[in-house]
């Protein structure tokens, strides 16, 4: 799988990095079970900070996209279709950011996604 | 190092779990299917039951009858559970995870058709010291542990994805767009579909040994079996840095191709057998290379004019990063 990174955008690098890996897991580049690189090769390989990877690698995890394990490292999880879930996060981002564009605060945003789910 | 997050509240991944449950259940077979054996025969079985036999096939070991199912089901369990923890422990891909489960299927095969052979031997024989096995319920069980293998295998292979296809004609040697600034980091585990195997029947043939007490023999190919294991996963990346190769289960042991000893790079389909006479890292007049498969590989065109070559899938991506990385060293002002 593929990690870019450019420091000229006004995306965090960590950010950055777990946009890599949620693109690689809905392009299939990367399965259910396989294991990312540990935080500080990345860091080295791209030449960026430690705590920038391990921040991108928390960001995945609290999407529920990867688990963190003491000596395993960083492993894609398998719950749920994970392409299908790296889309809807993408999807979560894209709504935030529109959203943002448009001058709504945090909580008009959630007041947005009650509505809708209150509709259904 | 990786923050320390047990995370209690989710579940294991469902792959992982799925292959340490196929490598434990040929194990709870053969223990089952040992204890219903044992106490079908129990009240016809002397007591002590022979448990060991020469190479003629006379009995020269003894255990007390009472004790014989519980070591049955100690060896089987036991085992299973190491199968099972090292399968889960590894977190391979579903498809990598086809040689472990054939491995448990096999050893168990062997393991229970042999313990089974050696109870209903002592079946109707008033003395254990009059109980004889012949060897050639050893071939017998290892071709029950072939059958059971290619089972395992079978059951393993259910619900897997395909394999990419391979690469047909070396690639031209493309480029990866990136921005002015922007870098990038291409990184793929490579697995071995055959060390394991290999792996997997020198394990076999070392428990064998080691039943037979042949314990100079069996240790060394119990050792390679462990090498060969250690060696089948190799972690590929390509960075500014050049190439880095690691082995999944030893991160220390790496070997670096510097990007300043890289002229070009390209991916081609490679011929473990025709080009390099084998699998592994591999030495030959003009290239050399990791070949852990035939198929897809990233080919290094280096400034010393060898070639270093390693089986990976996607190699096309990896060999354009590099190309633009190469391009980039070129230019003043560049590192």
């Amino acid at each position: 799988m593929l990690f870019r990174v450019d420091p000229n955008s006004t995306l965090p690098l960590g950010d950055q990095i777990a946009a890599s890996v949620r693109g690689a897991i809905a392009d299939g580049d990367v399965h259910t079970g396989e294991r990312l690189p540990a935080a500080r090769e990345l860091a080295d390989s791209l030449g960026v900070n430690v705590h920038t990877v391990l921040r991108g690698y928390q960001r995945l995890r609290e999407e529920g996209l990867i688990e963190l394990r003491r000596g395993r490292g960083a492993v894609v999880t398998g719950s749920a279709d994970p392409a299908e879930r790296a889309r809807l996060v993408e999807g979560a981002h894209r709504l935030i950011a529109d959203a943002r564009a448009l001058g709504l605060s945090d909580d008009e945003i959630l007041a947005l996604v009650r509505t809708g789910l209150a509709g259904d | 190092m990786m923050p320390n997050d047990a995370t209690p509240s989710k579940p294991p991944s469902g792959i992982r779990l799925r292959g340490a449950a196929l490598t434990m259940l040929p194990f709870t077979v053969a223990a089952v299917v040992c204890t219903v054996v044992y106490l079908a025969l129990r009240e016809r079985l002397p007591d002590p039951v022979a448990i060991h036999f020469g190479s003629s096939g006379e009995a020269d070991d003894f255990s007390g009858r009472g004790t014989v199912p519980w070591v049955l089901l100690a060896v089987n369990l036991g085992l299973g559970v190491l199968f099972s923890v090292m399968t889960y422990l590894s977190a391979m891909p579903a498809r990598a995870q086809r040689t472990m489960v054939a491995a448990g299927f096999a050893v168990a095969g062997l393991l229970g058709h042999l313990f089974t052979a050696v109870l209903f031997a002592n079946a109707d024989v008033a003395d254990a010291r009059a109980v004889t096995l012949p060897m050639d319920q050893l071939a017998i069980a290892l071709g029950v542990a072939l059958v059971a293998g290619a089972a395992g295998w079978a059951l393993a292979s259910l619900g897997t994805p395909p394999e990419p296809e391979p690469a047909k004609e070396p690639g031209p040697a493309r480029r990866l767009p990136l921005a002015e600034g922007e870098t990038a980091s291409w990184s793929r585990v490579t697995a071995s579909p055959a060390l394991p195997v290999i792996g997997a029947a020198l394990l076999l043939a070392g428990l064998v040994l080691a039943l037979l007490e042949l314990w100079a023999a069996a240790l060394p190919l119990l050792l390679s079996a462990v090498l060969l294991f250690a060696f089948s996963g190799v972690r590929v990346t390509a960075d500014r840095r050049g190439v880095v190769l690691s082995l999944t289960l030893v991160p220390g042991l790496r070997r670096t191709i510097t990007l300043s000893r890289i002229e070009r790079a390209v991916n081609r389909p490679v011929s473990c057998f025709a080009e390099f006479g084998g699998w592994g890292y591999r030495v030959r007049p003009g290239r050399s290379g990791v070949v852990l498969r035939s198929g897809d590989a990233l080919a290094l065109q280096l400034g010393s004019g060898r070639e270093f070559v390693v089986t990976v899938d996607d190699a096309a991506t990896a060999a354009a990063l590099l190309n633009t990385l190469i391009d980039r060293r070129g230019r003043p002002g560049e590192h």
